[in-house]
């Protein structure tokens, strides 16, 4: 994760999180939030999926407003790189890197070689699915009109339920369907463009990191009913492992649709978590998976084999659980000490079972 | 022969890791020439295709009943009444169904169209030491659509068990043993009238194939269905040990607990479960059983035989 290139960068390698499935709802509905139903000003395009006639002027139109909200986020750090010129001038570090002595410029001020910025586009799975979803429902299989959909995301689909049946029927990224492993590549491509089009203003370009961390629990409570018809609230995906409601074939067609991901594209790395059901797993099948993992280009591979029924119990008798030891994303922890909703996001999680 | 024979499928379930070796696809084969008491896939037993109702998920929408070409669903009094007689298996009410209330079992497939999906998982084979078994149903019941997709995965290096009740005719026996690498056998009853009263076949032929198999060198593994008060009397038991130290290719002998996972199949297909009311056999019995086994093994013989 934040891969810099060793002695020649700045540390500005990892800046924070932005929403794309937040992003999606927002063109969806025309930039207003199905949580608060206010308008997002910063989003500015206000046509919504009524607006739209087919799939792909919607899709086009989707990443360039996403493209344009990305671009934001890293400018920001150009303003953040003059501050810490100035303030944070680290002279002892900026003179272990390149080319800081021979440029005569500190760290943060075009010293490095490779002065990047890293930022995650958080949920790019459930975005896919959504758009795979939008794509099919209504655009091919005419599932749905784009006022049935808007209306259905609007009550979460409450008075919706046959649609969101059908949504959720759909093929997903994950299922090891290649239509929609291609459309996911394809958005995990152009999101990866958008970063390394950007010129930071001492020449080097933003870097995709994706990963979820601790990051799930915000980044769910955000979101409204979605297109692949989850509703509102439910938690996002883990880096670039496909949703837990979309692996329904297991984790080997789960792994199958990752794999099909061109994982070039991840210039700052993107993880994947894989949890698995205590009561089968053995050191054999993981060493498998995992074998069959990195035969497939993949990055980062974490999860946890720990029993839900011990976590339930480690929630309500911390006391007698110090001993539970977990992986959140990215790091590990001692599971009594996590924040509750972590804890619950946790637990949640699908446990692959064979 | 046709070189794309089709089958009768009901299920295609990847990351397999109890039916043989490593990590495996295993195609489920539709239709049984056995009736056995405890069954849990009663979804196998007709060649055809059967269509199962399961009452917990309808939401009485009634999306079923407006395309039943048959009037089969009718919504009165809030209820969903299904009358079986009249289906034709069509599918077109499981198409409607947008709760997954409906379901349709078995699919007339070609062997390169299963194949293409078994295949997809080779690299997780080649890196656990699996790959594909056929089980059923009874797989043995179609010969030429068997044979057709062993030769695929023969082709392709990929490792074939298959899983059988051993109850066919010699010839099917030699042809298929020819392309599959292991064998999962089951000894359901080991005395003949026992065995034709607990799954509607004798043993005679069972035995005869499975001695067969020894013979012709092939790896056998012995699955061993227990169910408390039908099977577990002393004698069988004996029996099963006796016959794994007379096989010279014996891998393991498996013991296969009863449960009962599969009983909302029954009533979802309108089907009796002969067991119904019994209770699963628990962890201690199951190792308790496993023990009787490897005991009785150990009095004839002291050469180490896995009992699990």
């Amino acid at each position: 994760m934040e891969v810099g290139i060793q002695g020649m960068s700045s540390d500005f390698l990892y800046l924070g999180w932005i929403n794309t499935t937040k992003m999606l709802e927002f063109m969806i509905t025309g930039g207003v939030c199905l949580n608060t139903g206010k308008r997002y000003p910063a989003f500015v395009s206000e046509k919504g999926i009524l607006g739209y006639e087919d799939f792909e002027s919607f899709y086009s139109d989707f990443i360039k407003e996403a493209k344009r909200l990305v671009h934001i986020s890293l400018r920001q750090q150009d303003f953040y790189s003059a501050v810490a010129e100035r303030n944070r001038p680290s002279f002892l570090l900026s003179s272990m890197l390149l080319d800081c002595l021979e440029r005569g410029r500190n760290m943060h001020g075009g010293g490095v070689r490779y002065h990047d910025y890293g930022l995650t586009p958080l949920a790019l799975p459930n975005t896919i699915d959504s758009l795979i979803a939008i794509k099919k429902a209504v655009f091919e299989l005419k599932l749905c009109t784009k006022e049935e959909l808007l209306n259905a995301l609007k009550s979460d689909f409450k008075g919706y339920e046959a649609l969101q049946s059908k949504l959720k029927a759909l093929p997903k990224y994950g299922m090891d369907n290649d239509e929609a492993d291609a459309l996911a590549n394809r958005v995990m491509k152009d999101f990866s463009e958008m970063f390394h089009s950007f010129k930071t203003v001492h020449g080097g370009i933003g870097r995709p990191i994706i990963l979820t961390f601790t990051y799930g629990p915000p980044a769910s409570r955000m979101l409204g009913a979605k297109a692949d018809g989850s509703n509102a609230g439910t938690y996002v995906a883990h880096g670039i492992t496909p949703c837990s409601s979309s692996m329904t074939k297991g984790i080997t067609a789960a792994v199958n649709s990752v794999g099909k991901i061109d994982s070039t594209c991840f210039s700052g790395g993107a993880t994947t978590m894989w949890d698995f059901d205590s009561s089968w797993v053995s050191s054999d099948i993981i060493k498998a998976v995992l074998k069959t993992f990195i035969d497939k280009n993949g990055q980062m591979f974490q999860g946890n084999t720990t029993s839900v029924e011990e976590l339930i119990k480690a929630k309500q008798d911390p006391k007698n659980y110090t001993h539970l030891i977990v992986r959140v994303g990215g790091y590990s922890a001692r599971f009594v000490n996590l924040r509750e909703d972590l804890q619950d996001e946790i637990i949640q999680r699908m446990r692959h079972s064979c | 022969m046709l070189k794309n024979t089709l089958g009768n499928i009901f299920d295609i379930q990847r990351f397999s890791v109890h039916d043989g070796p490593g990590i495996r696809t295993t195609v489920f084969l539709k239709g049984c020439p056995l009736r056995c008491l405890w069954c849990h896939n009663p979804e196998s037993h007709k060649a055809g295709v059967n269509l199962a109702y399961y009452s917990n998920k309808c939401s009485l929408c009634g999306a079923c009943a407006s395309v039943c070409p048959n009037g089969c669903h009718e919504i009165t009094d809030g209820k969903h009444v299904f009358s079986r007689h009249g289906c034709v298996s069509c599918g077109k009410c499981v198409e409607a169904c947008a709760f997954g209330a409906l379901e349709l079992y078995g699919m007339r497939k070609s062997a390169e169209e299963v194949f293409s999906e078994v295949i997809r998982d080779k690299s997780f084979y080649e890196n656990s030491g699996g790959g594909m078994t056929v089980s059923g149903g009874e797989p043995l019941m179609q010969p030429d659509f068997l044979v057709e997709l062993l030769k695929k995965a023969k082709s392709e290096n990929v490792h074939t068990c298959i899983e059988t009740s051993g109850f066919a005719e010699e010839e099917t026996v030699r042809r298929v043993a020819e392309y599959t690498d292991i064998f999962l056998f089951d000894i359901k009853a080991t005395d003949d009238g026992r065995h034709l009263a607990l799954t509607g076949v004798p043993f005679t032929k069972i035995k005869e194939n499975l001695f067969l198999l020894d013979s012709l060198g092939k790896s056998i593994v012995l699955r061993c269905p227990l169910i408390p008060e039908v099977n577990t009397d002393t004698a069988h038991i004996e029996n099963i040990a006796k016959i794994a130290v007379s096989l010279e290719n014996l891998l393991e002998v498996n013991v296969m607990a009863y449960h009962t996972l599969g009983n909302g199949k029954y009533d979802a297909l309108g089907m009796e479960n002969k067991m119904s009311g019994k209770d699963a056999m628990t962890k201690d019995e199951k190792e308790r059983y496993i023990t009787a086994i490897s005991e009785a093994i150990n009095r004839i013989t002291d050469k180490p035989i896995k009992v699990c």
